[in-house]
């Protein structure tokens, strides 16, 4: 190729690249002010709505549906509501001492929770499932071992694990502030795939 | 980012492309380029690539898979072991003794434009985006094949597919992304990487001529 010819040929590439971008960044402060609007508007519905929810067991598994309210014990003696966590973002893992992905993934998960959890408003919900675990002693020594400072929601009933359909473990559900789920992941979580997970949702 | 669940596994959808594009690519070569044996040292890149990688994690995470060694059978080198990989890949291109060098250039164009194609198919990307794509990488794809023999030409080919890869990645607005930086790394590898050869094949031939 003459060199005149590929001078202009790349010339023109890279002006698109440059207009490409200075359109993008006007449409997204464009979709921000837009979105700033109507969160004013909203928050009036959102409120009654919220109020609807909370009372009855609606809910789903898919990307956007309202994930399953719930209440239970954690291993320290504690109550927790799902609800309780709403503004905040929530990482909902499920699961159980014997799992050999799950005892990979809790260091990582426990170094999030120290470094970076708090910082990107996330709280972590490992809920152990203790009909399918080998009694409360193992799970306790588990946490003691691994040094866990995050809530143990017990499912002792086996009741949530089902519902959240955790059947491979260990199963996380990445629930936004809305309190909706935005994500399912099956298989061990390393701390990049968190930072990653977590920045993807609002 | 999309995420897909396959079995027990959880992966992202960059993961599927580059993967999808190693077998296509490491496929098509092997046809392609029989003589020339592309497909044999393709696949020791991609071998050493996502070797690297994987391993890697003992050496960035090195306390933790001591502790819990199950971490190097879950776990990667996450994004260091990505470069550190890439680095691999490039000294063994550079130090491998592959005849026809310039089907390097030919494999890396195919390796990218497949992985864009899937990963657009993954990643939901409008339509009229991905067809531009597309029919831009097999145009600048074709324009190699037609003179790879020569440096010149082949230097800019890939710096105009590079930059391609810039414009679409700014349609996006992910110009600032790792896969652009990682277009731009090979880039400059492969322009230096064809000067030198041919200097080498220069000085070879002037020499061959002082002899004679």
């Amino acid at each position: 190729m003459k060199k005149k010819i590929f001078a202009i040929i790349l010339v023109a590439v890279l002006a698109g690249v440059l207009i490409a971008n200075i359109l993008n960044t006007s449409a997204d402060k464009k979709k921000q002010s837009e979105l700033e609007e109507s969160y004013a508007v909203e928050s009036a519905d959102e409120k009654a709505k919220t109020k609807d929810m909370i009372g009855g067991s609606e809910g789903g598994l898919e990307k956007g549906d309202r994930a399953y309210p719930f209440e239970l014990k954690t291993l320290d003696g504690e109550n927790v509501k799902l609800s309780d966590y709403q503004g905040k973002k929530v990482i909902l893992n499920f699961w159980a001492t014997w799992c050999p992905p799950c005892q990979a993934e809790m260091p990582h998960m426990q170094n999030f929770y120290e470094t970076k959890a708090e910082e990107m408003n996330v709280e972590i919900l490992a809920v152990n499932l203790t009909k399918a675990d080998k009694g409360i002693e193992k799970v306790k020594s588990f946490v003691t071992d691994y040094g866990l400072t995050f809530p143990i929601p017990m499912d002792e009933k086996g009741v949530l694990g089902s519902k959240y359909q955790a059947f491979a473990i260990p199963t996380t559900y990445i629930i936004d502030t809305k309190g909706n789920i935005q994500n399912k992941i099956v298989g061990p979580m390393d701390e990049e795939m968190m930072i990653k997970l977590v920045k993807e949702v609002d | 980012m999309n995420w897909y669940t396959i079995g027990s596994f959880t992966f992202p959808s960059t993961w599927a492309a580059v993967l999808i594009s190693f077998l296509i690519t490491g496929i098509t070569l092997h046809f392609l380029f029989k003589k020339e044996q592309a497909a044999d040292w393709y696949s020791n890149v991609a071998f050493v690539f996502i070797v690297t990688w994987k391993f890697s994690v003992i050496l960035f995470y090195f306390q933790m898979s001591i502790k819990h060694p199950m971490t190097i059978l879950y776990f990667d080198g996450g994004i260091k072991g990505y470069w550190l990989a890439i680095i691999a890949v490039l000294i063994y291109l550079f130090y491998a003794k592959i005849k026809q060098a310039q089907i390097i250039a030919v494999a890396w164009l195919m390796t990218v434009s497949v992985y864009e194609l899937i990963y657009a198919l993954l990643e939901n990307i409008p339509l009229w985006m991905t067809i531009l794509h597309v029919t831009g990488n097999i145009l600048l794809f074709i324009m190699l094949l037609k003179k790879k023999q020569f440096s010149q030409w082949l230097i800019q080919i890939i710096i105009l597919f590079t930059a391609f890869q810039l414009f679409t990645y700014s349609l996006r607005g992910e110009l600032l992304s790792i896969p652009v930086l990682t277009y731009i790394t090979i880039a400059l590898f492969l322009v230096v990487y064809t000067i030198i050869r041919e200097r080498k094949t220069t000085t070879s031939k002037r020499g061959k001529n002082n002899q004679g």
